[in-house]
């Protein structure tokens, strides 16, 4: 027996000193996949990423079938479920998944500027986040703010957000936004250069953003809660310093810069998955008040059904995707918002955040209403021309190129001038033999007609490039007021007016309170 | 670390060269009842635990101590246990007939070989001959029907094919499930070579189907947790213990040169698919509904009857068309595809002198498969040798060298996928006439006189599926080898060795998509082009499992009533694995020259990732096993592992086992032992299992740089010369706990007339808890995904063994019948954090999940709204509502499995059947959705296509709780092309099924026509495997083995238009030399 003992504590002192060098035998575990750190240089341009992907593909497809500037092509079927109004709650995972992500890394963004002591990165990352957070609650209305992106350990771990009223998501990114303004300093020098997408670092340029967007959550607060919208704006233009965005401040990130930097819509169409399948065909909804007002942009929004010559600028009755006329009789957008899947043109189609014809069509509609508390030295429709010509400004090189081809004779109609000469023709109707209905701006009328006017002129600059703020906008006011129902509706007259929470979030966060249905209008819509 | 490892091993011997004690080798025999070698007969010294297994040709050598009174106890599947007294150095052993037994020699954890009277858990083995009956191409698939407890599923059962071994049910969410594979007592990497993306699906198969089933000696199964203990965590699913074959030794003293043993087998099999769906022969091409009626360009059979009139179909070139009778192709899918095609040969050498053995074998597999220009070609060699060297040292050393080089095509949904753009054919285009794509009415590109490149295809949506196949082009070459050295020291009671395994792969997968833009010719088809930028897609794997097991076994007999068995060894596991994945993506990219697939050839940045995993674990264990007259036994295990993938100060579990067993008929005499029970043992164990996380889980958080993705499309940085990083979306916890398996089970095996009808029972209760998973998370926390200790998964269920031999006849004829029934009940029994479910897989609104209360792999989505089981329709359109949230549905789990084979033999002529079936479950298909919006499916015809109304359907009444039966008619039109999109429950398919899973007849010749000529043994015979299918009368569209998620992926059910399943048939020869 001693002997077999001794084989025992030979073979346990064999295994213990085993045991005690394995300690770093199985210290192999530190991720090598991934980085332990970032900069801010490197997660500024991410974030801007996630949010122009997100208003350039979701957001801008949704917001243009529901805002009607487009419908399904005949010839594919990928958005039919927009035209039915029934769209599946997985329908919106990307959007809803890609703005939190967005918002995640702005607050990465602020958190390791903040160790750094860069304010101006904090400033854009605050502001962003602010942006990023009212297309979350304008699309879906309640959602998770004051507890959500807290999900890593050192942020509470918390999995299972609680939702947030609506009110209270615009209360607290009025909130961000006005201590974004406390951080800016036009002339920091440790503000980003190239590595900010939308601006380059321009901080003035950023404080311009920031005002507009402020007028733009104002704005869209503007009958629910006059009271505080009107105060918030009234500050604002009694404030010494404050500017909106002018000619030249689009705030837009622009694309085409490589094969994998395509704008993110083309990017989509022509995928893999897409195929280049050509899903995106313009709305008679549009085409048809765009064509009967001579207004030139509709050379620039959409295609001339027919490149040999001759062609028309047709649209498709929104949701008759089950045409029995061939889908190339029909017009589809353009390459300039990156809405023809088989032109490598469309790469370079800019996204906007916040363009100078938006602002303008905010403030005129401030000024009609009287809430600028202290004059602006400029007038409703004086602001409201600006608004025009701001979009045709922005749109010139693409109005030069339909000049072009009307000379050459691509259009079965003459063409009179190009650029922003257009403009001037427009208004006065030279185009058309008379000015159209919406270019004559009812000066001397009531607030609700010169609203009509500002939000339906608003909504033709929008045309696909701003989809989903024209679908807020017109969920707002009611305006333009011609909106069809689609020929697939589902839910008869009852148009979408929200998104619906994914099943990725639903059956995820232990906190939320029940789906709600597509017809169902969100806080501030009370039209 | 290793110094201090081959430390231990240096102490441990010399501790044990103190008890040096002498031996000797006995040679002999073994004999069947016609005087034929018996191979695989296992010889134990009664009372010990030293034991062989002959060779194929019946020898047999083993070491003895000296001294008389040794008694052999000889074990062989068929035959009576014999024991016999050793009296001479060589003796000739012969065997008498028996049926079916339940003891015998089994080869346990740790290639330790037990009398299976010693088992307190249920196992099964099989030998060489049972698991290759059928002669299927992979040792995993050749266990299917055999193993009672086992859910096998083998996606396309021909060549290279996946296939999943589940043993009582799935354990784990984040990991494979899979039992592990474990080959001459080494563990092997059991990975997926499948690409498994959720719309493209290439199957290469997986890793564990590279074993030759001729180069197995044995099989054992070992279903539960108790057996395979010692394999620490990796053996949580169960195990399945490969033994290969090993030469023998001359006979000692022989005068005769030492002799090789030479085996010859040839194998041609022929492959055809399985099941084809049913299609519906009355409409063709069109779409007379909801746009043009006869449609050239249609992948829609939506259009008129058919009429047999004569009609241009295609596009119109140079002012000419084609013309067909406007009828109906019945087999234009079926003639799509060719005869698969497998020679499969193999040669093994062995023999062996006085001290040393050697096996050497090399098997080549050529195959072609059932899509044109798929192939399958594998080459592997063996070398087994053992060499017992001086000072009772010995040792072994196993290599075995893989090659394989396939081709395959895709399944699923994406523009390369073959069988997506055949199945999208209407029902009267000749598909086989679209073969010659040179010619301009099939082509899809080529140059017109303008030079623009054109296509002259008929179809406008879905690409030639000839030129797909021959365009497409995925490859996968697999250079892999598995070996393992051993060193050991044996001497009386004692043995100790260690063994240093290792399994080294190098993978790499090729996928090249064709560039192509062309514009159709006929201006009636203006606007639907074909572009691709065209891509290459390249993964090379490179996966290392390296490990060193040091065990020592001391056996001793305590008394005469009292024995005792003490193992302890020690484990240590690395696991590296490294890929690089390079794409030039056609949809963010492309090639520059078309057909030119090089990394260079790219007009913009090409997508590179380089993932690499670490894992190493370090664990000691030990076995201790009594026994009481061999008649109780008693087996105590115990292991601690200690893992790197978590948290240090909570990377170490202890887990125990025990389990007993009682050969109660030891206790009986006279004639109810002779004549009614001969043999009957009960038996129970309890035993545990840790398991770690995957690597990195407890790693917070990251950044990195990667693409920017919407529903399809990416932007990929860097973005205008900017690098961008985003933080990971998936959160890691520092605090995980290991998973731990608690498992419990009760059997018997019994044998009743002489071993003429033998039972086998187990019942069996698992539990597995603190399941770590990769659990989505809601996404307003600002990521997507978050490791954690989740919930617990139960299994319980019953397996039943049962062999009967009816007849049995001294001339020699003989009928065994064998069957198998398994029944596992599966549940999520809870979920932490709220959650109700987790995903496991699927895709387009079909979720795979894990849900709270229902089996693990519940199927989960939009389904019609039922109202007291009526479904509820649209009062205006007569169509079904859906549901606004997801509903569980069915599992992909069977209710219960069972098998059931016939043996007939005479003489040499052998006649084998097995049938095998799976009752219950569903899987969801992709061809069904599809064939219903193409209108090529049977039930798209009902009604003549008119509107009828949906059967008991109900309509609510406005917005009240009333509903009133339905009387409006639906379109059959805007169901199936429309409504149905929404109802993805409409897509699952009852998965029950009965297969006739091998049939055999082959023939022995017997040795006396050939005794003086160079052969040994001649075998001949015909067989198939998954030969026929019967499915459930409502599934028309697939066999339901098949799958999108490969052998690993845990979203099984799930058919995304996968590749086909096929029957295989053929004939062999063997011989031996």
């Amino acid at each position: 027996m001693s002997i077999n003992k001794k084989v025992i504590i030979t073979v346990a002192i064999g295994l213990a000193l085993g045991v005690a060098s394995c300690r770093k035998f199985l210290n192999v575990n530190q991720n090598p996949n991934v980085s332990q750190t970032a900069t801010v240089q490197t997660l500024l341009p991410a974030a801007e990423l996630y949010v122009a992907s997100t208003v350039g593909v979701d957001l801008e497809i949704n917001g243009s079938f529901w805002a009607e500037y487009w419908t399904q092509d005949p010839g594919a079927s990928q958005y039919r479920v927009l035209d039915q109004y029934a769209p599946n709650p997985d329908y919106f995972s990307t959007p809803w998944t890609n703005l939190y992500a967005a918002a995640e890394n702005f607050k990465q963004l602020y958190a390791l500027a903040d160790t750094l002591h860069k304010k101006q990165y904090m400033a854009i990352a605050l502001v962003m986040k602010a942006y990023t957070f009212q297309l979350i609650t304008d699309a879906w209305g309640d959602a998770p703010y004051t507890q959500a992106l807290n999900g890593l350990v050192i942020d509470s771990n918390i999995t299972s957000p609680k939702y947030d009223a609506q009110k209270t998501i615009y209360n607290g990114i009025l909130v961000n936004i006005d201590s974004a303004l406390s951080l800016m300093n036009t002339a920091d020098a440790a503000a980003p250069g190239p590595d900010d997408l939308v601006y380059g670092g321009n901080m003035a340029k950023w404080e311009k953003f920031a005002y507009t967007l402020k007028l733009r959550i104002y704005m869209r607060m503007s009958a629910i809660d006059p009271v505080t919208a009107q105060a918030g704006i009234t500050k604002l233009y009694t404030t010494s310093g404050v500017a909106f965005i002018g000619g030249g401040d689009d705030a837009f990130v622009g694309f085409g810069y490589s094969t994998t930097n395509k704008s993110p819509l083309y990017a989509e169409e022509s995928s893999t998955a897409l195929s280049g399948i050509q899903n995106l065909v313009g709305s008679s909804t549009c085409i048809d008040s765009m064509n009967s007002n001579g207004d030139p942009r509709m050379y620039v929004f959409y295609e001339a059904t027919s490149a040999s010559g001759g062609g028309t600028v047709a649209g498709l009755t929104q949701g008759d995707y089950g045409s029995t006329t061939l889908s190339t009789g029909f017009s589809i957008p353009s390459t300039y918002v990156a809405g023809d899947a088989n032109n490598t043109a469309s790469t370079n189609a800019p996204v906007n955040l916040i363009t100078s014809a938006e602002s303008y069509f905010l403030q005129a509609e401030v000024v009609a209403k009287g809430w600028e508390g202290a004059s602006s030295g400029k007038s409703d429709d004086s602001l409201f021309y600006y608004g025009i010509m701001a979009s045709f400004n922005y749109y010139s090189t693409a109005l030069t190129a339909a000049y072009d081809n009307a000379l050459a004779g691509v259009y079965g109609v003459a063409f009179p001038l190009g650029g922003i000469s257009a403009y001037n023709d427009y208004v006065t109707g030279q185009f058309n033999g008379a000015p159209g209905y919406w270019t004559v701006y009812p000066t001397t009328g009531t607030f609700a007609q010169k609203q009509r006017f500002i939000l339906t002129q608003k909504w033709f600059a929008m045309c696909g490039n701003q989809g989903f703020e024209a679908w807020c906008e017109q969920r707002r006011t009611g305006y333009p007021d011609f909106l069809v129902q689609s020929l697939h509706s589902q839910t008869g007259a009852n148009l979408p007016k929200r998104f619906l929470y994914p099943t990725s979030e639903s059956t995820r966060n232990a906190n939320f309170p029940g789906e709600v249905l597509l017809t169902v209008k969100t806080w501030w819509d009370l039209f | 670390m290793k110094r201090v490892c081959s430390l231990v091993v240096v102490l441990l011997m010399f501790g044990i060269q103190v008890f040096a004690q002498n031996t000797h080798t006995v040679t002999g025999k073994v004999l069947d009842e016609s005087g034929l070698g018996y191979p695989g007969a296992g010889i134990t010294l009664k009372g010990t635990h030293i034991g062989t297994v002959t060779d194929i040709n019946g020898d047999f050598l083993l070491d003895v101590p000296d001294g008389t009174g040794n008694i052999l106890v000889v074990q062989a599947i068929g035959y009576n246990t014999k024991e016999v007294k050793e009296t001479e150095q060589t003796m000739t052993i012969r065997l008498q007939t028996k049926a079916r037994e339940l003891e015998g020699a089994v080869v346990t954890a740790q290639a330790i070989k037990r009398e299976k009277r010693e088992l307190g858990y249920g196992s099964t083995t099989l030998n060489s001959d049972d698991l290759t009956s059928g002669s299927g191409t992979s040792a995993l698939s050749d266990l299917e029907g055999k193993v009672a407890g086992a859910n096998i599923t083998s996606s396309t059962g021909g060549p290279g094919g996946s296939t999943r071994v589940i043993l009582r049910g799935e354990k784990s969410i984040i990991k494979d499930n899979n039992a592990l594979i474990v080959v001459d007592g080494v563990i092997t990497n059991n990975y997926d070579r499948t690409k498994s993306d959720q719309l493209e699906q290439v199957d290469f198969g997986n890793s564990g189907n590279d074993l030759d089933p001729e180069e197995i000696e044995s099989v054992t199964v070992l279903n539960g947790a108790s057996g395979s203990v010692l394999y620490g965590a990796a053996g949580a699913n169960g195990v399945i213990l490969y033994t290969t074959k090993a030469g023998k030794h001359r006979e000692t003293n022989s005068k005769k040169p030492t002799k090789i043993d030479i085996t010859f087998k040839t194998t041609y099999t022929q492959s055809d698919i399985l099941k084809y769906a049913d299609l519906q022969n009355s409409y063709g091409q069109g779409n007379i509904y909801d746009g043009i009626a006869n449609d050239r360009r249609e992948n829609f059979s939506w259009g008129e009857p058919f009429d047999g009139q004569l009609r241009p179909w295609g596009q119109v070139i140079d002012g000419k068309s084609l013309v067909k009778p406007y009828s109906a192709q019945p087999d234009n899918i079926k003639s799509f595809f060719n005869h698969g095609q497998d020679l499969n040969n193999f040669v093994s050498l062995s023999g062996g002198n006085e001290t040393s053995t050697y096996f050497l074998s090399i098997n080549s597999m050529n195959s072609s498969g059932v899509i044109p220009s798929t192939f399958y070609n594998k080459y592997s060699i063996r070398f087994n040798g053992t060499t017992q060297l001086s000072n009772n040292f010995y040792s072994a050393i196993n290599v075995n060298y893989i090659n394989s080089y396939s081709r395959a095509e895709a399944g699923g949904q994406n523009s390369g996928s073959v069988l997506d753009n055949l199945y999208e054919t209407a029902r009267d285009i000749p598909i086989w006439e679209l073969n010659n794509y040179n010619n301009p009415f099939y082509s899809m590109s080529f140059n017109d006189q303008n030079g623009i490149e054109r296509y002259g295809y008929y179809g406008a949506y879905y690409k030639n599926p000839y030129w797909v196949a021959n365009n497409y082009d995925n490859r996968n070459r697999t250079d892999r080898m598995i070996g393992d050295v051993k060193l050991g020291y044996k001497k009386g009671e004692f043995d100790v060795f260690d063994r240093v395994g290792v399994d080294v792969t190098s993978d790499r997968s090729t996928y090249k998509t064709p560039a192509i833009n062309s514009q159709p010719v006929d201006p009636f088809y203006t606007g639907d082009n074909f572009t691709n930028a065209g891509g290459l897609s390249q993964v090379n794997y490179a996966g290392l499992r390296l490990y060193n097991d040091l065990i020592a076994n001391w056996k001793h007999e305590l008394s005469n009533n009292f024995g005792i068995n003490v193992l302890a060894g020690h484990n240590m596991t690395v696991q590296n694995d490294a890929s690089l994945i390079a794409t030039i993506d056609p949809g963010t990219n492309g090639l520059v020259i078309p057909n030119y697939y090089y990394f260079t050839n790219n007009t913009g940045p090409i997508t590179v990732t380089n993932p690499i995993t670490q894992a190493r674990r370090f664990g000691v264990y030990s076995d201790i096993t009594l026994n009481y007259q061999r008649e109780i036994y008693l087996d105590l295990t115990g292991r601690n592992d200690w893992s790197s993938t978590l948290q240090q100060d909570h990377n170490s579990y202890f887990y125990p086992g025990a389990s007993g067993s009682w050969v109660f008929t030891e206790r009986l005499k006279g004639n109810f032992k002779d004549k009614v029970l001969n043999f009957g043992k009960i038996r129970a164990g309890a035993s545990g299992v840790g398991n770690d996380a995957v690597p990195y889980a407890n790693n917070t958080h990251g950044y990195y740089q990667g693409a920017i993705s919407s529903a399809f499309g990416s932007i990929v940085p860097p973005f205008n010369n900017q690098p961008a990083y985003q933080i990971a979306s998936t959160l890691g916890y520092p605090g995980l706990k290991p998973e731990q398996t608690h498992d419990y089970e009760v059997g018997t095996d019994l044998s009743f007339l002489r071993d003429r009808i033998s039972v086998s029972f187990t019942y069996y209760s698992s539990i597995t808890k603190n399941l770590i998973t990769n659990v989505p998370v809601a996404p307003s926390s600002g990521f997507l995904s978050q490791y954690e200790n989740i919930g617990d998964i139960s299994n319980k269920g019953e397996e039943l063994t049962i062999r009967g031999t009816p007849i049995s006849t001294k001339w020699g004829l003989k009928w065994d019948l064998f069957g198998t029934y398994t029944h596992n009940l599966s549940n999520v029994v809870s979920l932490t954090n709220g959650l109700s479910e987790v995903s496991l897989g699927g895709y387009s609104g079909m979720d795979i999940v894990a849900a709270v209360g229902h089996p693990f792999g519940t199927f989960y989505a939009n389904d019609i709204q039922y109202w007291n089981g009526h479904p509820v329709v649209s009062a205006t359109t007569g169509l079904p509502i859906a549901t606004t949230n997801p509903v569980y549905l069915g599992s992909y789990q069977p209710k219960f499995q069972a098998s059931w084979g016939t043996d007939l033999s005479y003489k040499g002529l052998k006649l084998h059947l097995l049938f095998t079936t799976k009752q219950g479950g569903e899987f969801y298909s992709r061809n069904k959705m599809d064939m219903d919006f193409n209108g090529t499916s049977t039930e798209t015809t009902v009604n003549s296509r008119n509107p009828y109304v949906w059967a008991n359907s109900v309509y609510q009444v406005g917005a009240t709780t009333n509903y009133l039966k339905n009387t409006t008619p639906f379109s059959p039109y805007q169901y199936y092309t429309n409504t149905e999109a929404n109802l993805p429950a409409q897509g699952l398919v009852n998965a029950s099924y009965v297969k006739l899973q091998e049939a055999t007849l082959s023939y022995r010749i017997p040795q006396k026509y050939y005794k003086n000529t160079v052969f040994g043994s001649l075998e001949a015979g015909i067989f198939g495997n998954n030969l026929l299918l019967w499915t459930a009368k409502s599934n028309k569209y697939d066999d339901p083995s098949e799958t999108s998620a490969g052998a690993t992926g845990n979203g099984q059910g799930f058919n995304f238009t996968a590749a086909p399943s096929l029957r295989n048939y053929g004939g062999f020869l063997k011989v031996t030399f």
